[in-house]
Parts: C-alpha cells; sequence; structure tokens
C-alpha cells in the first residue's frame, strides 16, 4: 500500500521524514496532497491570489520538512496545525510585501558593514548555481535521476540501485561519480569559455 | 562535501522544488473539481430540502428556524492559532491568551479591556476579535457584537470579524439586523463563510 494512499499519525509522518530517501519523499507528497485545502481556505481567508498561495503552503511544507529533519518541530501541535500557522504567517508576509504601504520611514540611516565583497560572492555563487541547473538539463535522464535522488531526497546508493532496477549499487555509486564529474567538467568548459 | 557538490545540491533543491510545485498544481486543480463537484451535490441537495420545507410549510408545517438557536449552532469558540501566534508581547495579552485557552472567557474578556485600555496598545484589531469570541462564549452576544463591530475593515481580521458579527447579531434576536450582515457575507464571493451564511438566511426563511 502506498504511503500516502491512507491517513497517517503525525510520528509516522515525522518518522518517514527523519528516514530520509523513498520515506521523504512519499511523506513530502502526502503532506502536500493531505493538506492541499488549505490553499482554497487561506487564499479566500486573506483574498490571496491562488498562485501566491500556492508558493507559500510550498514553502511551508518545505519549512516543516525541514524543521522536523533539524529537530525544531518537536510535535508540541498536530503537524497539520504547525503547517497552516506556518502557511498562514508566509501568506501574511506575501500580502505584506505586495501592499502598496510597505514603505519605512527612519530618521536616521542605521549603521551597516560594508557587506560588498560578500555580496559579490554571492552572486557569483548564485550564477554558479544557475548554470549548474541549466547543464543538469542537458545530461542523460539516468544521471538527472541518479543526482535528483541523492542531491535533494537524500536516498542512498541501494535504495536508488533498487529504483532503477539495479542489482549491483556499486555501479550506481560509480555511475553517480561519473555524472558529478561530467557536471564539473562541463562547467569548467563553460568558465573557459566565458573567459575567453 | 565540496563547495561544488554544495552547488549541485542547490541546483538540485531549485528543481526538486520546481517538480514539488507542478505537484501543488495538480493536486489543487483535482481538489478544485472534487470542491466543485461536492458542492453541486449540496446545492441539488438545498434545493430538494428547500422544496421539501416549502411542501411541509405549504401543508401548515413550520419552515423557519428560531435566529438564536440557529446563531448557537453555526458558531463554535475558534481554536487560539491566531491569538497565539500574533506576536504581541503585552503583559495582559499573554495572560488573555492563556484564560482563553483555558476557556475562561469572562476572565479573558476582562484582560482583553485592559489591553485595549493602554493607549500603546497597537493590535487592536486583534483585541477586539478576540474580546468579541470571548464575550459571545461567555454568552454575552449583544456585548460581543459591538466589539466585532470596531475591527476596521481594513484588517484581514475583517471577515472573520464580520461573520461573528452577524452570529452575535443572530443570538441577540435582531433577525433584521442580521438578515442585513447576513446578506452582505452571503453576496461576497471572496468570503470565506458565504456558503455558511447562505444556508442560514435559507434557514430564516428570507
Amino acid at each position: 500500500m502506498k504511503f500516502f494512499s491512507v491517513e497517517r499519525s503525525d510520528d509516522v509522518i515525522m518518522e518517514a521524514i527523519r528516514t530520509g530517501g523513498g520515506k521523504r519523499e512519499e511523506a513530502a507528497k502526502y503532506l502536500i496532497d493531505r493538506h492541499i485545502g488549505f490553499i482554497y481556505k487561506v487564499s479566500r481567508k486573506l483574498r490571496l491570489d491562488e498562485a501566491l498561495a500556492k508558493d507559500a503552503y510550498l514553502d511551508a511544507v518545505i519549512a516543516v520538512i525541514q524543521q522536523v529533519e533539524s529537530g525544531a518541530y518537536r510535535g508540541e501541535n498536530k503537524l497539520s496545525s504547525y503547517l497552516y500557522q506556518i502557511f498562514y504567517f508566509k501568506s501574511i508576509d506575501i500580502l505584506r510585501k505586495h501592499s502598496t504601504n510597505s514603505e519605512e520611514y527612519m530618521e536616521q540611516v542605521p549603521d551597516r558593514a560594508d557587506d560588498r565583497s560578500d555580496m559579490s560572492l554571492t552572486l557569483e555563487q548564485q550564477e554558479s548555481v544557475s548554470q549548474i541547473e541549466r547543464l543538469l538539463e542537458r545530461m542523460g535522464q539516468p544521471c538527472k535521476q541518479i543526482l535528483m535522488d541523492w542531491g535533494f531526497w537524500g536516498y542512498q546508493i541501494q535504495e536508488i540501485a533498487e529504483r532503477m532496477g539495479v542489482d549491483d549499487p556499486v555501479k550506481i555509486s560509480r555511475r553517480k561519480y561519473k555524472c558529478l564529474e561530467e557536471l564539473r567538467e562541463m562547467m569548467e568548459e563553460f568558465k573557459f569559455s566565458q573567459q575567453r | 562535501m565540496t563547495d561544488f557538490e554544495l552547488q549541485v545540491k542547490m541546483a538540485l533543491a531549485k528543481q526538486g522544488k520546481a517538480a514539488l510545485r507542478n505537484q501543488v498544481d495538480q493536486t489543487y486543480a483535482k481538489y478544485l473539481f472534487r470542491e466543485k463537484k461536492q458542492r453541486f451535490y449540496a446545492l441539488a441537495v438545498a434545493a430538494m430540502l428547500i422544496v421539501a420545507l416549502a411542501a411541509v410549510g405549504f401543508w401548515g408545517g413550520s419552515p423557519a428556524s428560531n435566529p438564536q438557536q440557529l446563531a448557537w449552532e453555526y458558531y463554535a469558540s475558534p481554536a487560539l492559532t491566531e491569538m497565539r501566534d500574533a506576536k504581541i508581547t503585552h503583559e495582559f495579552w499573554q495572560k488573555a491568551v492563556l484564560a482563553y485557552d483555558h476557556k475562561s472567557y469572562a476572565e479573558a474578556a476582562k484582560l482583553l479591556k485592559k489591553v485595549l485600555d493602554d493607549p500603546q496598545f497597537a493590535e487592536t484589531d486583534f483585541a477586539y476579535l478576540y474580546l468579541g469570541l470571548s464575550q459571545m462564549s461567555d454568552n454575552h452576544p449583544q456585548e460581543a457584537a459591538k466589539a466585532f463591530a470596531k475591527v476596521r475593515k481594513s484588517s484581514l481580521l475583517y471577515p472573520d470579524a464580520q461573520w461573528y458579527q452577524a452570529l452575535a447579531i443572530l443570538a441577540s434576536d435582531d433577525a433584521k439586523q442580521a438578515h442585513l450582515v447576513l446578506g452582505t457575507i452571503a453576496q461576497d464571493d471572496s468570503h470565506h463563510q458565504q456558503q455558511q451564511a447562505a444556508q442560514i438566511l435559507e434557514k430564516l426563511g428570507k
């Protein structure tokens, strides 16, 4: 029976998230599916655009998963109530950002450290991440799947091998290494072409 | 983990999020479809009930419900979620939250009035909404209606306040005024209690 085809207790969902890999993926999809009605409720309650509410909802689900993983959420409230609270306040934040009266007036300009060097580093990193994203699109499906399972969902190599129907997990481990190397080479080629 | 692997993971996180966003879109589309279907069936059942009630009325029955009874049927003290998380640090506010949590509504109302007496207190919409809810839960609907009326129209809490105000007026047995407020809600397509307001109006026999 699939994880999200029946109602699950908070303990089961939290355990699945902490286990990682396939269980974490199923738990994420279960949470999204189970409480999707929050979008309808909150978007009408706050008169928030549905597309923005969907963004806020996904951010809230991801935040809940991260807080369960880090141990910040310890189950004092029901998981659904916790998700609702985070979603509700994220939606209010979005509303505030989109409101026309969001200007703040200050009598004095606050002191701030000069962070220009950090800023350029951040921008450089952001550019690299975006470039990697584009390069990932050019890679073959097996590489994309292996990297996604490993890097986003946190699957163990054994689990990835099972998902791909490969008997020997060592093959997947080697393949993952090759995929990363291929990606690194593509990235270096790109940087080289930029310098010329 | 190397810098490069970290950047790959960040890129994968963006792609993974985009995939999950697709899932949200698809699941939400299915949810809306289900909702529409359910609403259609609910309307069909409501229409049949109205016809049945009209028939009963025609043969000597009484289709209209008691307004006060209706108000309490639809009213339930809401959970504290918004009140607890309003990030308000006022001393009396914290005590009011505790009192409300313990269902000591009279005490909560007393403390919220103290909060509102403080001219420095800025979140008056929150305080008036929960003052009204405390008074309503403590069976003082007339006072509650006055508190709800003080929540400003520009506030995000206004739709809630408007709904509870309608119930408080109904519970005060002022059916004429309740009709007006319920009618406004029932005509507002974006109001989250639109259906319930329409149901009450139907039950009141318009």
